[in-house]
């Protein structure tokens, strides 16, 4: 799986927090710098050394943290360059300066929440939150099956792989692209069949029920 | 093309984040009518093969820039507009709150500009094109690659709305933001056409019957003109009071040669999107015109396509025939 999650330690602190609290204080964090006229942009700083602090409970790494960060960094370099067309003024350089900030912020509660929460944590969240039962059952249908998947995909790249797909050139490198994704997805309308059969075997009537 | 936190205004993402919820609950509602216990379990699949689908990032013609699946008209086409809407929203859901990636406080944002506009718009662009060129193979990737790519540029469109809605108090024009926007959109809806286009070639040329067997959960057009209606009222009376006060790029010429002048006088009703109210009721003046200018819109093309559209043939009997 190419998914960057930094690795868990055992010092994170934060993970036997309750869920409810960890996910509240991340958007409490989100909403708050939210809400902040571009003049005080140093509260919206001091939410991010808040949120740094619970990097350091969790036991995050500052190298991670900066890569991770980097992903947003197109939107900024599209805002910019479009502020540079529009000849910039000092408020408009306080405007992008606070835009930075409280994008940087919510970054930060967004990578907090990953490294604290847990799959399962989610699940037994929205269910207490009421979510309907259909939209839980996709999500730990996504869940269990995203690995599974992705694990078919890398069998799929290493066949093509060894029948010379190294030398291929681009244009052919795009068709075998599709020619796997096409493949993958065949395979997994097949496996949805077959869990399908499984569930009716074990009594689903199409209502979501959860092992409580 | 998943925003992040910071980006919208709060009040922006709790609008979107109601339409979104609303749209979510019609589309369970529908799944649940058709009572496919195949439904559930095959949604799934599909999310999670959108999942893995929008991991893979392509470049951008030698661009310093990637674009990845947003896969709302390839999942519509799948598995129809309602469980395709699904699909995409619990992948937005796991991806914002598992990986970081797209806000949580934009979580409404993102399912509104991908899963309703990508599956709802998409695959009703996709539906109407196919009756139009046709049901077989060719006429099914013309209207899945057209649909595909526009259904990228309207979401880029929505987010250029939500911004502009979001900083009304911006200091620079956002005519430059909407043309970055929509000509680096323009060239990800190409990506985005192509991986459509060709995993629905693959499929066809070896499982036909799973697109024929797609076709069975082809929406009505009226729920979606509906729907469609509700999502244009609702911007325009939620939206339209916090638009701009930045003159539009038509504006901003005629600023400067000098022709804004004319024709000021000839303004009939609803000048400057406004009904005439007391002080003080400015906004909901502008939301009612809003809502007002929508729904003449809406009946002048209703009127429009019923005299254009020729009447149905009457079907003869055959009890009668021979």
């Amino acid at each position: 799986m190419p998914v960057d999650v930094a690795p868990m330690r055992t010092e994170n602190l934060c993970r036997w927090w309750p869920a409810d609290l960890k996910l509240g204080l991340a958007l409490l964090a989100i909403l708050v710098v939210g809400l902040l006229s571009p003049e005080q942009w140093p509260a919206a700083a001091a939410v991010g050394v808040l949120l740094l602090m619970g990097h350091a409970l969790a036991g995050t790494s500052l190298t991670w943290i900066c890569h991770r960060s980097a992903v947003w960094l197109s939107t900024l370099v599209l805002l910019g360059a479009a502020m540079w067309w529009s000849i910039p003024t000092a408020a408009a350089g306080l405007w992008l300066w606070s835009f930075f900030v409280r994008c940087a912020v919510a970054v930060l509660a967004g990578l907090w929440l990953m490294q604290v929460l847990s799959a399962q944590e989610l699940l037994v969240t929205l269910r207490r939150w009421h979510v309907p039962g259909l939209l839980i059952v996709m999500v730990s249908f996504l869940l269990r099956y995203l690995v599974v998947l992705w694990e078919e995909h890398e069998r799929l790249w290493r066949a093509q792989q060894s029948r010379g797909a190294g030398s291929a050139t681009s244009w052919q490198l795009w068709h075998l692209a599709l020619e796997r994704v096409g493949m993958l997805l065949l395979r997994s309308l097949d496996r949805s069949e077959r869990i399908h059969r499984a569930m009716l075997a074990r009594g689903w009537d199409g209502s979501p029920r959860g092992l409580e | 093309m998943h925003i992040r936190d910071g980006i919208l205004s709060p009040e922006v993402c709790a609008v979107a984040g109601v339409v979104s919820a609303a749209a979510i609950g019609y589309s369970l509602r529908q799944l649940s009518r058709q009572r496919d216990s195949h439904a559930v379990p095959l949604t799934g699949m599909v999310a999670a093969l959108v999942f893995a689908g929008q991991m893979v990032n392509f470049p951008l013609f030698g661009l310093p820039v990637s674009g990845h699946l947003l896969g709302g008209v390839l999942a519509a086409a799948l598995v129809g507009p309602w469980a395709g809407c699904l699909a995409i929203s619990v992948v937005l859901i796991v991806q914002a709150v598992l990986f970081a990636d797209g806000g949580l406080m934009s979580l409404g944002v993102n399912i509104l500009n991908m899963a309703v506009i990508g599956c709802w718009g998409g695959g009703a662009m996709y539906e109407s094109l196919r009756r139009l060129v046709g049901t077989n193979l060719r006429g099914s990737l013309v209207a899945v690659i057209v649909a595909a790519y526009l259904s990228v540029l309207a979401a880029a469109a929505c987010f250029c709305g939500e911004f502009v809605a979001s900083a009304h108090d911006i200091p620079f024009p956002v005519q430059p933001l909407t043309w970055f926007m929509v000509l680096y959109h323009a060239l990800i809806g190409i990506g985005e056409a192509a991986i459509t286009g060709g995993v629905l070639a693959f499929v066809w040329s070896r499982r036909p019957q799973l697109l024929a067997a797609s076709e069975t959960s082809v929406p009505s057009w009226r729920p979606l003109t509906a729907a469609g209606v509700a999502v244009a009222c609702v911007i325009a009376a939620v939206l339209s009071p916090w638009a701009s006060e930045w003159p539009d790029g038509l504006e901003a010429v005629g600023d400067r040669v000098g022709f804004n002048d004319l024709g000021q006088d000839r303004v009939l009703l609803l000048s400057d999107y406004a009904l005439p109210v007391p002080s003080g009721w400015e906004a909901v003046s502008v939301s009612a015109a809003g809502v007002l200018g929508t729904l003449v819109v809406l009946c002048v093309g209703w009127l429009l396509i019923s005299r254009v559209t020729p009447s149905p043939v009457p079907v003869p009997d055959a009890s009668h025939a021979g």
